[in-house]
């Protein structure tokens, strides 16, 4: 069993930063990053396999398909039992904290840039700690 | 003297009328005299001539004595008819004397008939005055009659046994019984039971010539109620009854004990009065004063008696309270309230509250009744309120504030000052047929009534800030305070308005501006954290990278591309903030 992560930003500096982070913490050495939601749903609907898991760093706010949008489409196909998300994002709604746990997947919602040591922090995060 | 005698001769031969006329002349009897001869004449001069006396013969060639007589009685029987015949004879002159001719004379004894003239018209004039005398009692029983029906007082007269001989009228409205009902009883059987000891007493008293005056004692009238009675009564020795009249006590004892009753009540006010009561005479000597009244001038009742009223009056006031009693004594129905200053035994000036009764004509009284009472400490308070009142309309009307009086109980405007008509655009008179409720937005008018209800018992002092409404309809905000007061006796509220729409508009203003203040302070400075951030993770990045293995130059760009963003939104929020800060800006 091994664990693909996704880091999900319109940012490309966050993207950067994030990435970064996540391979020099140890957590990932490739992680794949895409700069919106509609980008990553595509990706995962295309070369998912066998019995892939899928940790998402995942935004709000970006364009053409939002971090809302992007796991209301993922709960629509069999994936949505295969991927564990943490929000990662910048947003401020007290509203969009509270949406958050309205999805299973969500686990963990934390301010952005995710730096060093967050990553090192994660994993031993219990809800995702199985995946490594 | 003597009247001449108007003799009527009825003779046939002169001869004989010669004779007679001599008799009667030589007789001193002066008289006038007809003759006559036919029975035509004799007819005709009986009511022409109008005899006193008539002198006849009796055989006459066409006529005769005794006709003569029977013609007479039918015309003038009261004139005496004297016959004067030589031939009558004794048969024929007791016929004619039997039917009533007054007396007969011989001729051959001619000298007699002066005398027997004279005796005829002696028993003529005594007829005469027998019979107006009968006229004349006739008349005044006729008058006695109708005194006695028409008396108000019941006229009576008893015999010895005490029974009633006449009655008048009057007993049918005194007692009820007709006088018919009553002639005849005793008096016994209408007299009150308890009065018939000393009703007998008086009796008897009359009975032996004691004239009675104003006995009074009670009969019973025939529907069975008392009556009282006052008794004049005289006994008449001559025709041995007792004169009574008696009068109805009913009314005369009714107004007398009206009287008692009056003063008794006038005595019962008088001595209890908690107000001075002084009785004066109409030139203002004290006759009497009470209790009350000695307590409020300080003088006692001996040294007042017989002072005049005018002696305890400030000599400035004493005119005027003169004039009002000389007008109450003049008219008593005049206005004579007065309010004066009286000089106590000390010296000390009192205020007093008096008005003049004219009582001159009351049996009770008969006196003027000066009712007065100590006003001192309400007039000093009156004084002070009228200064006060002063002092509050200066305040009133030259505030620069809207200022009014509203009654709390219909709500109705009493009065405005010149500030409130200016700024809220109605006028006096407009205002002052208005309530406070037509200032007011429809909503707030409950919450208004409520709060007027609430706090005019208790006269809280309150203040709040309200909305109000001009006649332009610009809603304003006021603070108001305002506190209860009296108002020409009712109770009021004066409102103090103080119109501060505009500083509750500048508030709300800077209310509103510190809010997007806020939210942009909240906005804007995440959107500074989120590029802060970012450096931050990078030098972090930097920090940590190996220069000789890495190149940093994408972190340096990264970097700088954040500084960039960091200024833009630093601009962003200058910008946003003046924004605010116009003064167009709502």
């Amino acid at each position: 069993m091994s664990v693909k992560i996704l880091v999900v930003d319109d940012d490309d500096v966050i993207l950067f930063i994030t990435k970064t982070n996540l391979i020099k913490s140890g957590l990932c050495s490739d992680p794949l990053t895409f700069l919106n939601g509609k980008f990553a749903l595509d990706h995962l609907l295309a070369n998912h396999q066998g019995d892939d898991r899928y940790l998402i760093f995942l935004d709000i706010n970006m364009p053409l398909m939002n971090g809302w949008n992007f796991l209301d489409e993922i709960n629509k196909t069999p994936l949505s039992k295969r991927i564990t998300v943490i929000m990662v994002t910048s947003s401020i709604d007290s509203r969009d904290k509270a949406k958050a746990k309205e999805y299973s997947q969500v686990v963990n919602y934390i301010e952005k840039p995710l730096n060093f040591e967050t990553c090192q922090s994660l994993r031993n995060f219990e809800p995702i700690a199985h995946l490594f | 003297m003597e009247e001449s005698i108007r003799i009527l001769i009825l003779e046939h031969d002169n001869h004989d009328v010669e004779l007679l006329k001599y008799e009667l002349k030589k007789a001193g009897i002066r008289h006038v005299s007809m003759v006559v001869q036919s029975r035509s004449e004799f007819e005709e001069q009986l009511i022409e001539f109008r005899p006193d006396v008539i002198l006849s013969d009796y055989n006459l060639p066409s006529f005769d004595g005794f006709s003569a007589y029977q013609i007479k009685q039918k015309i003038t029987p009261e004139i005496p008819f004297i016959l004067v015949s030589g031939t009558i004879g004794e048969e024929n002159a007791v016929t004619l004397i039997k039917h009533g001719a007054t007396d007969y004379v011989l001729k051959d004894k001619l000298y007699q008939v002066a005398p027997k003239l004279r005796r005829a018209m002696q028993e003529k004039n005594d007829r005469q005055r027998k019979a107006q005398a009968e006229i004349e009692l006739r008349q005044s029983q006729q008058q006695l009659q109708r005194i006695m029906d028409l008396s108000l007082d019941m006229i009576c007269t008893f015999n010895r046994d005490g029974r009633f001989v006449n009655v008048s009228a009057a007993s049918k409205e005194i007692l009820r019984y007709t006088p018919d009902e009553l002639i005849g009883k005793h008096w016994h059987e209408f007299i009150h039971p308890e009065d018939i000891k000393k009703t007998t007493a008086a009796l008897i008293k009359v009975a032996q010539g004691f004239p009675v005056l104003d006995f009074e004692n009670r009969y019973i009238r025939k529907d069975g109620k008392a009556v009282a009675i006052f008794w004049s009564a005289r006994w008449d020795p001559a025709e041995n009854i007792a004169y009574c009249v008696g009068r109805d006590a009913t009314e005369k004892k009714a107004a007398e004990e009206n009287i008692r009753k009056n003063e008794k009540r006038f005595r019962t006010i008088f001595e209890n009065s908690a107000d001075g009561l002084c009785m004066l005479s109409a030139d203002g000597i004290i006759l009497e004063i009470n209790n009350a009244g000695q307590k409020i001038l300080e003088y006692l009742a001996n040294e007042l008696v017989g002072r005049s009223w005018f002696d305890l009056i400030h000599n400035f006031d004493a005119p005027i309270v003169q004039k009002t009693l000389l007008d109450s004594v003049k008219d008593a129905q005049a206005d004579n309230r007065i309010e004066y200053r009286s000089k106590r035994a000390d010296g000390i000036y009192r205020w007093i509250e008096l008005n003049f009764q004219n009582e001159l004509n009351e049996p009770a009284i008969g006196s003027v009744i000066a009712h007065f009472r100590d006003i001192t400490e309400k007039k000093l308070a009156e004084l002070a309120i009228t200064e006060s009142e002063e002092r509050y309309r200066n305040l009133f009307d030259l505030s620069p504030f809207p200022m009014w009086l509203f009654d709390v109980n219909t709500f109705q405007f009493l009065d405005v000052n010149n500030a409130a008509i200016k700024h809220y655009g109605y006028s006096r008179e407009e205002f002052l047929s208005m309530t406070i409720k037509d200032i007011r937005p429809k909503e707030d008018v409950d919450k208004v009534v409520k709060m007027v209800e609430h706090t005019k018992t208790t006269g809280a002092f309150s203040r709040g800030v309200f909305t109000h409404i001009k006649k332009n309809g610009e809603r304003i905000f006021v603070d108001i305070q305002s506190n209860l007061v009296d108002f020409k006796g009712k109770k009021a509220r004066l409102v103090l308005a103080n119109d501060i729409s505009g500083r509750i508009r500048y508030i709300e203003d800077i209310e509103e501006k510190n809010k997007r203040l806020r939210e942009i302070a909240w906005i804007q400075s995440h959107h500074v954290r989120a590029p802060v951030a970012r450096i931050k993770s990078l030098i972090n990045l930097i920090k940590q990278s190996d220069p000789e293995e890495e190149d940093i130059s994408q972190l340096l760009d990264y970097i700088a591309i954040s500084v960039d963003e960091l200024d833009v939104i630093i601009k962003d929020i200058v910008t946003k903030t003046e924004e605010i800060e116009k003064p167009d800006h709502q």
